[in-house]
């Protein structure tokens, strides 16, 4: 009894707090503003700093010679009558230059037509339904984590999908929504895989770099060690704390459900699931015969290398993109969903459409990364910022563990990983990169700092679905319900994760294929 | 006067039938693409394995001399090609240039549509002009409403013929004379329009591979775009006027819904209209004081120049873009449409989701362009078709009327101007810089070639909406309906706009400024 008494109290607690972060959270504006309000800013600072007339001097690696030059950097007005020129003339040429822009279009062809076939989806259930019941916690938030490859999927399918399978065995469904929810969201940052958001990431990485150093970079799989390695560990973190902690103060389900969902597998699913897995086959025949033999054209023409500096890593979003193209044609083509080249482009079609306002938010973020870099005021701020924390001697670690706790609380306000990743690289990449902690490793730290926060924001896109989703088992659940539902998970992942980060860092092991965690 | 009209009903119909049943079986602009990119792959193997080559004469860019260039055809099936298939499919998207220009400047004019903007400046147009001049005016406005691109086909058409049923004449000609204006003339403008440019764009990645420093300006074709919108406009209020409705006769049903959109005007319309052109007064000093004064930021900082290659003109999408944003918002305050951010970002985003098969095509476009141009073939197609030519000693003034009828035929199984233009470009942009025809007036033959097919071809995409807007006043309309309606305009655009390209082009005018 006084168990319960002692939830209820917390309940309350958590609910007083959330009001407050919703009431906060209601002020905050759009992303898109957000970033307008931000370009408005380096415009103004830009000028202040010009007119001050505040310049760096520092040393810095040429990239042709590779000899240390010293070099002034001063910061240049967007009021100016030349930076004027620049905000009217650039503007679709900053757009063009930010290739996130084409890496998520590209991708999307693929995956848009794998999830509208239908693909994505049946694999999922496909995963649920073989799993034996003591594992299914487990594989759900697997499955939640892994759905991240094709963008916001998982939120869809896998979400009601948990609650489903929970309630079929009897436990408590909105434990199989957090499980879900806390797969798909808060470890939305890692994967066992290369996902289209990593691509995003890794390009605004190296526009970040490219600032101090135009020479170096990292490629797709940067991260890959780190990523893995946290998905499997992260996964069973999640599992421990749903049924340990969340399921129990559950309790018993004893409601009903508002309506009781069937597990609506499309008839044919199991003839397009054969067509994709021959799909598949021939897919990884083709791409090995292009990737593996000696001299094949995907291997660097010079080094014979795959990984690394490669055709093969440069066409990894093109791979990805063919991959999910040709299973989610070949499953369409088996279970009937897509049939015709009229189906498959409605597919598309409808993919596209849904990223409207992602697009248009990178039109202005692609503006703000131009200006800021127009008016090196980055440079600047990197150089003072590292000068000063030089001298401060504190060290990378606590460094790394600042970082992670700014991005975290941020991300109560930007939930998404892409814009963030925006703004911070330009300042912590060159900072970070002047105290010899490799693109890679900041990489990892924003990575974990960016994703746990995610189930408990109510600014979070899909937040509001997951009430409605939780509606359809407990009339009575609302944000409150989620929040207090899903904090537990947020608040040991931050810890856990950040434990595991700064021992990968302390014991230097390579966050991914050829990326130390120095420079 | 009935028999006469008859017969020719029928022979449409069966014309019709026959483009109908061969239009059911073209494939998805895509597609097109997706076959063209396999066709040129395929071919670019074929040349390479011939050894194909040629040996022409090409201007240096650093020392402005001509020397001797031999292009071979490359392969896209060599493992150098299939690296370059592999690892360029971002690049070569994000290199075509009208992906950023579109999505610019829609943020502008999407949100000047979604306030209801445009609307209300055309209804305000309509409500205001003499009853005589209606015609001229409803065609004019189709023509003006390309530069907010396909938004006329959905408020103009409805409106033209609300226009004309409320002043007692055919309804379906006021909704002949709008769709005359809004698709048959879409090519052309009396201002610049988005859709000039990415035809810029295109041009000038076609002038590219054989001229690297040489560009035209978005203004390339504006003389000629302004005198092809008033006499067109002319000639399109003739066919309206003495051809399309006394054909039609007197409208005697009864319009089955509610089409008569000519008077409810929005409470506030007016409100907006004020708060609109105060904002166009302040943008238009803010302009011009960023452009007018020596020595100021969007003149060009070495020769003071305004027009030609100046900062000013490098603007121009993003001046429109900005045009729209600010006079829209505006409206939307005013009016009450939109207000607060969340309305404005509501708007671009949903004026994004609309440009959701455009994306995916260009797209596809893009690495159609990137391959053909990689393979070379596009070089050695021109210099040995521009050899041929020479040889034969046909005039240019010939050769552009061949490229005209080419065209136009084309234009009737892919109607819209963007795509076609970029499989023309390429090809004919370098084929008549040989021959020294400028690619300002390729570019103003294909706008004349391609616009007039618009109106009687079902394959544009907007053909099936004029049927539905013409069922409210006549339910048994269908698309034999709009193409026989259509028709005399479509005989008399190519007539009389090839008749003005040609003496436009012998008398030696300037097709735009500083050309």
């Amino acid at each position: 009894m006084s168990a319960g008494e002692s939830i209820r109290e917390r309940k309350t607690l958590l609910q007083r707090l959330l009001d407050g972060i919703e009431i906060v959270g209601n002020k905050v504006p759009h992303p898109a503003v957000i970033f307008l309000i931000l370009c408005a800013l380096v415009i103004v600072l830009s000028h202040l700093f010009y007119m001050l007339g505040t310049s760096v001097t520092y040393q810095i690696i040429d990239p042709q010679t590779h000899q240390l030059v010293t070099q002034t950097t001063t910061a240049n007005s967007l009021l100016t009558a030349e930076g004027i020129r620049f905000l009217f003339t650039s503007t679709v040429r900053n757009f063009m230059s930010f290739t996130a822009v084409g890496v998520i279009l590209v991708a999307m062809v693929g995956v848009g037509l794998a999830e509208e076939a239908g693909l994505i989806g049946a694999l999922i259930r496909m995963v649920v339904r073989v799993a034996p019941p003591s594992t299914i916690t487990f594989i759900i938030v697997l499955a939640g984590i892994l759905s991240s490859i094709a963008s916001d999927a998982g939120y869809l399918v896998l979400i009601p999908l948990g609650a489903i399978a929970f309630y079929s065995l009897g436990r408590h469904p909105l434990a199989g929504i957090a499980a879900a929810f806390a797969g798909v969201s808060a470890v939305f940052g890692v994967n066992l895989l290369i996902t289209p958001t990593d691509g995003i990431l890794t390009e605004i990485a190296n526009d970040a770099i490219h600032m101090v150093n135009p020479a170096m970079s990292i490629d797709l799989t940067a991260n890959l060690y780190f990523s893995a390695a946290s998905t499997l560990l992260m996964c069973v973190v999640c599992t421990i704390v749903n049924d340990r902690i969340v399921e129990p103060r559950l309790g018993k389900y004893e409601g009903t459900p508002d309506l009781l969902p069937t597990e609506d597998a499309p008839a044919l699913e199991s003839r397009g699931l054969k067509f994709a897995a021959y799909a598949l086959l021939g897919f990884l025949i083709v791409v090995g015969l292009l990737a593996l033999p000696p001299g094949a054209p995907l291997r660097n023409p010079d080094t014979g290398a795959l990984i690394g500096v490669s055709p093969f890593m440069d066409s990894i979003i093109v791979l990805i993109m063919f991959l999910f193209l040709v299973t989610g044609a070949a499953f369409g083509a088996g279970a009937g969903t897509i049939t015709s080249m009229k189906d498959g482009i409605a597919a598309i079609t409808k993919t596209f459409a849904g990223l409207g306002g992602l697009l248009f938010l990178f039109l202005i973020i692609s503006q703000f990364v131009a200006y800021f870099n127009y008016s090196n005021l980055s440079t600047i701020v990197g150089v003072n910022m590292a000068d000063v924390l030089e001298k401060l001697s504190v060290g990378p670690v606590w460094l790394l563990l600042g970082f992670v706790v700014i991005v975290a609380i941020l991300n109560l306000l930007i939930p998404g990983g892409i814009p963030k990743w925006a703004i911070f690289a330009p300042i912590f990449v060159p900072l970070f990169m002047h105290l010899h902690v490799s693109p890679a490793m900041l990489l990892a730290a924003y990575r974990v700092g960016d994703s746990p926060g995610n189930v408990i924001t109510p600014l979070m896109a899909y937040f509001g679905l997951i009430v409605v989703f939780a509606q359809r088992w407990d009339k009575s659940a609302g944000v409150g319900t989620i929040v207090a539902l899903m904090l537990p998970y947020t608040v040991i992942l931050y810890v856990a994760w950040t434990v595991v980060l700064l021992a990968w860092y302390l014991l230097g092991i390579p966050v991914g294929p050829g990326a130390g965690v120095h420079v | 006067m009935i028999e006469t009209v008859e017969p020719r009903k029928s022979l449409v119909q069966r014309l019709l039938n026959g483009i109908e049943v061969v239009g059911n079986k073209v494939p998805h602009p895509a597609v097109i693409f997706v076959l063209l990119c396999v066709v040129v792959i395929a071919l670019s193997q074929l040349f390479h394995m011939l050894g194909t080559s040629v040996t022409f004469l090409l201007i240096d860019p650093q020392t402005h001399r001509a020397h001797e260039e031999t292009a071979v055809v490359n392969s896209l099936l060599t493992a150098d090609g299939i690296r370059y298939l592999f690892t360029s499919t971002v690049r070569n998207f994000m290199a075509f240039g009208p992906v950023g220009v579109i999505l610019v400047v829609m943020v502008g004019v999407g949100i000047a549509e979604e306030a209801g903007l445009i609307r209300a400046l055309v209804r305000q147009i309509v409500n205001i002009a003499p009853r005589y001049a209606i015609t001229f005016i409803i065609v004019f406005l189709g023509i003006i409403s390309s530069i907010a691109q396909d938004a006329g086909y959905l408020v103009l058409l409805p409106l033209g013929a609300a226009a004309f049923y409320s002043i007692g004449r055919h309804p379906l000609a006021g909704l002949a004379a709008a769709f005359a204006g809004v698709a048959g003339l879409f090519g052309v403008n009396l201002l610049i329009t988005p859709t000039d440019a990415i035809l810029t764009e295109i041009t000038n990645d076609a002038i590219h591979l054989v001229a690297p420093t040489q560009s035209v300006t978005l203004t390339a074709n504006l003389w000629f775009s302004i005198a092809s919108t008033l006499l067109m406009c002319v000639v399109c209020t003739f066919i309206t006027d003495r051809i399309v409705e006394p054909r039609l006769g007197k409208y005697e049903g009864a319009p089955v819904a509610d089409g008569d959109t000519s008077g409810d005007e929005p409470a506030g319309e007016a409100r907006g209209l004020k708060f609109a052109g105060l904002a166009l007064l302040g943008f238009s000093a803010v302009v011009a004081l960023l452009t007018l004064p020596p020595g100021a930021p969007l003149r060009d900082p070495q020769t003071g120049a305004i027009i030609g290659d100046s900062p000013f003109m490098a603007s121009l999408i993003v001046l429109v873009m900005l045009l729209f944003l600010v006079t829209g918002i505006a409206y939307g305050a005013g009016a009450r449409t939109l207000g607060g951010t969340k309305d404005y970002i509501g708007a671009v985003t949903k004026t994004y989701a609309g440009l959701a098969d455009l994306l995916f095509l260009f797209l596809i476009i893009s690495q159609f362009i990137a391959y053909f141009n990689y393979s070379n073939m596009a070089t050695v197609a021109a210099v040995k078709m521009g050899d041929v030519l020479e040889h034969a000693n046909v005039g240019s003034i010939w050769l552009l009327l061949a490229f005209m009828a080419v065209v136009a035929v084309v234009s009737l199984v892919l109607a819209s101007i963007i795509p076609k233009w970029a499989i023309f470009a390429p090809i004919f942009i370098p084929l008549f810089m040989r021959l020294h025809v400028a690619p300002d007036v390729v570019l103003a033959a294909y706008r004349v070639a391609d616009s007039p097919a618009n109106v009687v071809t079902p394959l544009m995409p907007y053909l099936a909406l004029v049927v539905v807007f013409a069922r409210r006043y006549l339910p048994d309309a269908g698309v034999g309906t709009i193409v026989a309606l259509m028709l005399p305009y479509y005989a008399a655009l190519y007539i009389f706009w090839t008749l003005l390209f040609v003496a436009w082009y012998f008398f030696g005018l300037s097709f735009g400024p500083s050309v």
